[in-house]
């Protein structure tokens, strides 16, 4: 009896430190996985906020971080999936060209678009999009972007473009993942994590290499 | 004889200017050629130690946070894909700025001035001497010397150092009255320093205007372009554009809707507005000054300066910059996925020049995307509060889409294709979206002659990996 009231006492002491990770979405609309060899992510980004609120940037964590992600991307893309996740920033890459603020920038801004929206949710029209609520939906077709970036394939070896995020704070950290084929004009992968932890230098990897294995 | 050369030269004139029609060069947007400043490529904090090092008024702590929050702000839009880098706005800004600033090249030399990709009518300057100036702003503004004045204010904000003297202010008198604090104290404070900036740089402002070549009196319409700008009203009208043989809009429908979303949304809100003077909303929660005491401000400076406008206008020197702003912002509107607020500006542009093929192109453009938007139920059915003075046109616009189905919008669209493909046959976007309509709306076997079409005529086109996937598939 006194052992079962320990136990108990102990288990509800540990129950408060469980981290909760809510999976929102996490979708693939490939058909041949193996066909995805090269991704170019444009300017993958990790903001972390001081204290629990998300409304003070702390700038040198943010930065520290920042090239922590890039280096885990690369490292997990071919160690998860084995394809090569090619990271395009300002403070990562050497070769950034015009090119980079002519249109991946506006590629990013679409893929932005697709992770929350566009979706062809046929049943429930109107479901609700909360922390709280797992989307239950049937697809009718994959999200989509215009097609006014179908000739950046050429230029970059490969219809894959993606975008990594990260949002901190001590009570909730947000992940986000997202991969288009700029030549259909369709999302391949999508992925919302919720956490109500801070991401940190050791859960980002386990992190990084799940959302990689959708693609494996 | 004379005569008959005449008129062969006329015909043949006519000849030329018609087969130009034919192939009219259409509007390309500005790229940059370059991949912009040393700062995008360097932490924004490398220099904090030294710049707070050298900090004469903020104390060490404070001068971190107040360096460190600016240098990432200009770093977050530099690094944005949002700012013209080099070209043509860019290099005109700068040539007006180089005019204001002739007498005091140490200021000129720590001044940045970029031309970047947003819609609203304003500018923002920064502490380290970015300014940045909207598309929004250079589409509306009349002449270069309105320009030249909205310049010469957000100079002054810069060489006053007004955001650090508000930060300063604001720690040292919340410091002194801690204890008593309300919790809105430090954003009324903020707001009150903020006025009086506004009022300063309008005043400095000024005086740069008057000591330079340009017209100091249209710094009052510049001001009030900011506030509620006369240009950007305007109904669309739909009849006119989408009435064709495949599409007909119902004009009572259109009519009755556009004046009750007027008169039910203004009626509302002046019944708030019933002060002694029938004056605007009590500047107190704002940071800047109500504008008619500004323009009213202004009056009094130039009067009292016994100020005379210089004979020269630079209306028509600024026409082509106008132009090219106007095209520019239908543009990023459409590559921010502001697809509704393109569409507007495309169809007002369109009313304003309507030969300028490019509005057709994008009306197509913005027209597929909120076909598919409205299958997807994503559309953004809400009035928009977007900007005073345009709220009309757009809600409008808004409310048009609204009560609109996807097939509906998708045929418009399709009619919309049908009624440009005389002038545009040959234009590579055309054909492009003439075949994605077409799919669209009618399936892919429909439009699998257009996307042949397309791929024989650009074999190499930005469109062509697109296109022949749509061909296998539909092989």
């Amino acid at each position: 009896m006194k052992k079962g009231i320990v136990f108990i006492l102990i288990a509800s002491i540990f129950s408060g430190c469980v981290s909760v990770v809510k999976v929102q979405k996490s979708e693939d609309y490939i058909k041949d996985k193996s066909s995805v060899k090269k991704v170019i992510c444009i300017a993958p980004e990790l903001v972390y906020f001081k204290g629990s609120n998300l409304s003070a940037i702390d700038f040198k964590k943010t930065f520290d971080y920042q090239s922590f992600l890039f280096k885990r991307l690369e490292k997990y893309s071919s160690k998860a999936a084995n394809f090569k996740f090619e990271i395009y920033h300002p403070l990562y890459s050497d070769t950034l060209g015009a090119d980079y603020f002519n249109s991946l920038l506006p590629l990013k801004s679409e893929l932005l678009e697709t992770l929350f929206e566009r979706d062809i949710n046929v049943n429930n029209p109107q479901y609700i999009r909360s922390l709280n609520t797992v989307q239950k939906s049937v697809f009718a077709e994959p999200p989509k972007i215009s097609p006014e970036y179908a000739y950046l394939s050429s230029i970059y070896g490969t219809p894959y473009f993606s975008w990594y995020g990260i949002v901190t704070s001590n009570g909730l950290s947000v992940v986000t993942f997202v991969i288009v084929n700029v030549e259909t004009t369709e999302v391949v992968v999508r992925e919302i994590i919720f956490a109500n932890k801070r991401i940190n230098k050791r859960n980002l990897p386990p992190l990084i290499y799940d959302s990689f294995t959708l693609i494996k | 004889m004379k005569t008959m050369y005449k008129s062969i030269a006329f015909v043949f004139a006519l000849f030329c200017s018609l087969l130009l029609w034919g192939q009219q060069n259409i509007y390309e947007p500005l790229k940059n050629n370059t991949a912009g400043p040393k700062a995008i490529y360097d932490s924004p904090f490398g220099n904090i130690d030294s710049i707070v090092k050298a900090e004469k008024v903020l104390n060490s702590e404070n001068a971190k946070s107040f360096y460190s929050r600016s240098n990432y702000a200009v770093w977050s839009i530099l690094s944005s894909g949002k700012v013209y880098f080099d070209g043509t706005l860019t290099d005109y800004l700068n040539g007006i700025v180089d005019k204001l600033l002739k007498s005091k090249p140490d200021i000129r030399s720590k001044i940045k001035v970029y031309a970047v990709k947003n819609s609203s009518v304003n500018a923002i300057t920064y502490p380290n001497g970015y300014v940045f100036v909207n598309v929004g702003l250079l589409a509306t503004l009349k002449n270069e010397d309105q320009l030249a004045y909205i310049l010469a204010h957000e100079i002054v904000h810069f060489a006053k150092e007004h955001a650090k003297q508000s930060f300063g202010k604001e720690i040292f008198v919340s410091e002194a009255e801690n204890g008593f604090e309300n919790k809105n104290a430090s954003a009324y404070r903020h707001l009150k320093y903020s006025r009086e900036n506004e009022f300063e740089s309008d005043a400095a402002g000024l005086q740069l205007v008057i000591n330079s070549p340009y017209n100091a009196e249209m710094a009052k319409e510049a001001l009030r372009f900011l506030d509620n700008s006369d240009s950007l009203i305007f109904t669309p009208n739909f009849e006119e554009i989408f009435n064709n043989a495949i599409f007909k809009v119902d004009t009572a429908w259109v009519a009755s809707a556009a004046d009750s979303i007027w008169k039910n949304k203004f009626i509302k809100q002046n019944k708030n507005k019933e002060y002694v003077f029938y004056d605007k909303q009590e500047d107190i929660y704002s940071t800047h000054p109500d504008i008619e005491k500004r323009v009213l401000a202004i009056t009094e400076i130039l009067k009292a300066n016994e100020y005379k406008s210089p004979a020269n206008s630079s209306t028509e020197g600024y026409k082509a910059i106008k132009e090219i702003a106007e095209h520019e912002l239908v543009y990023n509107l459409y590559t921010n996925e502001s697809y509704t607020i393109s569409f507007y500006y495309c169809l007002k542009y369109s009313s304003l020049y309507p030969n300028d093929a490019y509005y057709h192109i994008y009306l197509l453009k913005n027209l597929y995307m909120l076909g598919y938007l409205k299958s997807v139920d994503q559309l953004d059915e809400s009035i928009s509060d977007y900007g005073y003075s345009s709220e009309r046109g757009i809600n409008i616009t808004h409310y048009f889409l609204a009560s609109t189905n996807s097939t509906e919008l998708k045929k418009m669209a399709y009619g919309c294709m049908k009624q440009y493909a005389d002038n545009l046959g040959k234009n590579e976007d055309f054909l492009f979206y003439q075949a994605l309509l077409t799919d669209t709306y009618l399936g892919k076997e429909a439009a699998s002659a257009y996307y042949i079409k397309y791929a024989n005529a650009f074999p190499n086109g930005k469109y062509i990996a697109f296109v022949k996937r749509k061909q296998t598939s539909i092989l």
